[in-house]
């Protein structure tokens, strides 16, 4: 218990330092990637609800601490979207290895209209632009883009060795019994 | 019925969300340490704002390259530089734009643009240290750039004037008419809202000044923007105007902080 905090923590912080230090300088057109908020959607789909929306708050407690914006925002949009990134994976789409692909990349869509619709509604109009259109798709991109190494380092933080391995090959259509002796994937962190 | 797991999660979720919607509404009403934590998080991770500034960013290459070009072209024409600055002296005198001269002020260099994809600001490598002070007006050469929103010892955040939060109040060159223009976020022009009397005629193109009155938060004639559009407001008496902004936000490099402090008297809409 104590060590996943510990290496949660690594965890955060160094993508907070990367996420300062880098992300500005490493834009697609003009927008940077979300490490923190993909840290909460991992720890969501790694770890499941409940691990999504404490990683996540604590994530976005960190980015509220750096933004100008309105403090706590980013904890309550990080942590709902942990949550339900979580929820989803575990009731909806089931762990496919495939499958935190696309749920992380709608997430993190999801994640910054969600952002931005509170933020108009507490008076930050500018964000009511296709601004923050744009935002959502490349950070929803960049999201799906990396949500697998993520996933990896999340495992990590619960125990898990941090080495990389491909996702076992999907059983074959119509292949009801399981197959013995056969590893479960690791990429995605789920137990089956 | 819900299982246990699905039980805690859901509880969990709801008292983070309690906790998060209590700090936001902290922080709205302004009340609490939340500032004073930003501010010491702020000097916290400053240095590695500037390590990865320094790794990867503010690449002057172009920019000197571009001087260098521009000081070549002026020394082997000197006399239209003379004509040009004669012209130049002629038209500030003509609009009364002169930048203050009596107000100290301090050069600083831009050490890092907004972290975040919704933050309209940069920060200085200037700070209480040099005698900055929050709400300083932050300029360049060529209008105004924001102001001083937050100060550590040896740094500052300076909110852009495209910014819904700033506020500027605004003179007409021609007409002398005055009123406030706010930002609207990246990339968008200012706008000025319920400005003018329909009678008052604003031209595109036409130059707006910080009218600088008792109280402003800013001194006055420093350049803040063009007229690009103007157009009829609700109330048929009055239109609105949308400016771009006099200085180039997307090129920030040196910047100067006005060592200003409102004059006492009534409070303006400015901020």
């Amino acid at each position: 218990m104590t060590a996943t905090v510990l290496r949660t923590a690594v965890v955060l912080v160094t993508a907070l330092v990367i996420q300062i230090a880098v992300a500005p300088w490493v834009t697609i057109a003009g927008v940077q990637v979300d490490l923190l908020l993909l840290v909460g959607l991992a720890a969501g789909l790694a770890g499941g609800p409940e691990r999504g929306a404490r990683v996540g708050f604590v994530a976005g407690i960190l980015w509220d601490l750096v933004v100008a914006g309105p403090f706590g925002l980013s904890a309550l949009t990080y942590g709902l979207a942990g949550y339900f990134v979580g929820s989803a994976q575990r009731s909806v789409v089931g762990p496919t290895w495939w499958a935190p692909i696309p749920g992380a990349g709608l997430a993190a869509g999801a994640a910054v209209i969600f952002y931005a619709g509170v933020g108009v509604l507490l008076g930050y109009t500018e964000w009511l632009s296709g601004q923050t259109l744009k935002v959502a798709a490349v950070v929803g991109l960049t999201a799906a883009l990396l949500v697998l190494p993520a996933l990896r380092i999340l495992a990590w933080t619960e125990g898990e060795p941090l080495g990389l391995r491909l996702p076992s090959r999907p059983p074959r259509r119509g292949s009801f019994a399981p197959r013995r002796g056969r590893r479960r994937s690791v990429t995605t962190g789920f137990r089956r | 019925m819900l299982s246990r797991g699905q039980g805690q999660s859901r509880f969990t979720l709801a008292v983070l969300v309690v906790i998060s919607v209590t700090i936001l509404a902290v922080d709205l009403l302004g009340i609490g340490p939340l500032g004073l934590v930003r501010d010491t998080a702020s000097g916290v991770l400053s240095p590695v704002r500037a390590i990865g500034d320094g790794l990867f960013g503010r690449d002057d290459s172009a920019e000197v390259e571009r001087l260098r070009d521009r000081v070549a072209e002026l020394e082997g024409a000197e006399a239209a530089a003379a004509n040009a600055e004669a012209e130049l002296r002629r038209l500030r005198e003509a609009y009364g734009i002169d930048l203050p001269a009596n107000i100290d002020a301090v050069a600083a260099e831009v050490i890092s643009e907004g972290v975040s994809n919704f933050e309209q600001s940069i920060e200085i490598d200037k700070g209480a240290d040099a005698g900055l002070e929050v709400d300083m007006p932050v300029v360049t050469g060529a209008g105004l750039v924001g102001v001083v929103e937050s100060v550590t010892f040896t740094s500052a955040r300076i909110r852009l004037v495209t910014d819904s939060s700033v506020n500027v109040g605004v003179r007409h060159v021609d007409s002398g008419d005055v009123a406030v223009a706010h930002g609207q976020g990246v990339d968008q022009p200012l706008f000025v809202e319920n400005a003018f009397e329909a009678a008052t005629e604003v031209a595109d193109d036409d130059l707006f000044v910080t009218a600088g009155r008792q109280g402003s938060n800013f001194p006055p004639d420093i350049p803040v923007g063009h007229a690009i559009q103007v157009r009829g407001a609700a109330n048929p008496l009055e239109r609105e105007v949308f400016l771009r902004p006099s200085a180039d936000l997307g090129r920030l490099n040196q910047v100067t902080v006005l060592l200003y402090r409102p004059t006492p008297g009534a409070s303006t809409e400015e901020g």
